[in-house]
């Protein structure tokens, strides 16, 4: 049996580097291309290295979701394009639960909610994501110590971001 | 200035929103103190109101000043399950009650224009200050919103960073608004809104933001960081974000930023 172009299996990370090296390499500035529940938007300009920017046309999650070891989805392509997420099966991943600026700290002069070698425990907020103007609190949904900050204070972030690594064990 | 719960509650038109209210004189912040006492209340929409703030915040800890009694500073509770996801919308709701109740007071003698995604302009100049925040507890989601409607004070009152963008209603209009009706009608137009939020029906809120918004085709300018972009106003996205069409026609969304007028 054919299958139907409804069975078409979506974008998958591979994919889309793969355009977002083609895009690069030509003179598009701007690419959008949007499917059933995906858009993703390519742009760049001048010296940077392109933009991308990923929408999913359902909403935003607004709760963290558990971290899993799961396939990379579309929407961490961002993320996954900069560098291949290496993951042991000690370290856990915890991803944006939404689109929005990402903040270390609850004001400029504060200090960070964790840094890199503190321990966490769940319910300990890690971070704020900020969208549209709402200040979302990200926590901690397991115990262990935090390996990496992947973020920057005051970065935009995608949709599943990789924001922290923590090591269960540590 | 004292608060007369009674006249307050014979404005109220709700079933649940400010059917349970907290009054205080004086309070460190009425967004921390519900913070804390959030799940003291059977009602969704309970509402916190305070006299002054000793340390009233907007973002990032800025500090918020108020003009004790001639402001109308409340928060108010919203729980909803952890799977509710419409989170964009809910800073928008009190800006568009407040725009509302302004509307039906004031007419079209002044003008009443939202700025994305929740600052309320009156005759041009900041009226409002709201901070939403968000937690989780067990399975709830927790929003939290704070606002702060400059309401009696002479413009004089106003901290000096204030009066640079920001305005009274007394110092628009000329009159002494009671503060009680005032926060009922904003309350009264906030539940239903919520409601239609709770349903999933976001086009209605995009709709009812988009009717006091700017027209669409407006010159705006985008700011973060120093980054910015300028084009005309595209309307607001399914998630409350900003379109913003630069002058190639591409459509940007922006879930951050200030925006320009």
């Amino acid at each position: 049996m054919a299958p139907s172009t409804k069975d078409r299996p979506r974008l998958d990370l591979p994919e889309i580097q793969k355009l977002i090296r083609i895009i690069e390499k030509s003179p598009i500035t701007v690419f959008e291309l949007e499917d059933k529940d995906l858009k993703i938007k390519i742009s760049k300009n001048g010296s940077h290295s392109p933009v991308v920017q990923t929408v999913m046309s359902s909403p935003i999650p607004a709760s963290l979701s558990a971290p899993s070891y799961s396939a990379a989805t579309a929407a961490e392509a961002p993320a996954a394009a900069e560098k291949a997420p290496v993951v042991s099966k000690n370290i856990v991943e915890i991803k944006a639960p939404m689109v929005g600026t990402f903040y270390r700290a609850p004001s400029p002069d504060a200090d960070p909610y964790v840094n890199v070698g503190d321990r966490v425990e769940p319910n300990r907020v890690l971070c704020i994501i900020e969208a549209m103007k709402l200040m979302n609190e990200v926590e901690a949904e397991l115990s262990g110590r935090i390996v990496e900050a992947c973020v920057e204070n005051a970065e935009p972030v995608e949709y599943g971001q990789v924001l922290f690594r923590v090591d269960i064990t540590g | 200035m004292s608060w007369d719960p009674q006249l307050f509650a014979r404005h109220l038109k709700t079933r649940r929103f400010g059917r349970q209210l907290r009054y205080f004189t004086e309070i460190d912040s009425t967004n921390r103190w519900l913070t804390v006492h959030w799940n003291e209340f059977t009602l969704n929409g309970a509402v916190v109101i305070a006299e002054h703030q000793i340390s009233g915040r907007g973002r990032f800890a800025r500090e918020w000043d108020d003009v004790p009694g001639k402001s109308l500073l409340f928060s108010v509770s919203i729980v909803s399950s952890r799977e509710e996801n419409r989170a964009g919308f809910h800073q928008m709701l009190p800006a568009i009650s407040l725009a509302k109740a302004l509307l039906n007071r004031l007419g079209n003698d002044h003008e009443i224009r939202l700025k994305w995604p929740n600052d309320v302009l009156l005759n041009g100049r900041k009226l409002a200050g709201i901070l939403a925040e968000r937690f989780t507890s067990g399975d709830t989601t927790v929003t939290i919103v704070g606002v702060g409607i400059n309401v009696n004070a002479d413009l004089r009152e106003l901290s000096e960073s204030a009066r640079a963008f920001g305005t009274t209603l007394f110092a628009e209009t000329g009159t002494i608004t009671p503060r009680e009706p005032l926060l009922a009608d904003i309350i009264n137009e906030w539940e239903p809104l919520y409601d239609s939020l709770r349903d999933g029906d976001t086009d209605s809120i995009r709709k009812a933001w988009l009717e006091l918004g700017p027209p669409i085709g407006t010159a705006i300018t985008r700011m973060e960081r120093g980054a910015e972009i300028s084009g005309t106003f595209g309307g607001i996205g399914t998630s409350g974000q900003l379109l913003l069409r630069d002058q190639n026609g591409v459509v940007h969304e922006f879930f951050s930023g200030d925006i320009l007028h």
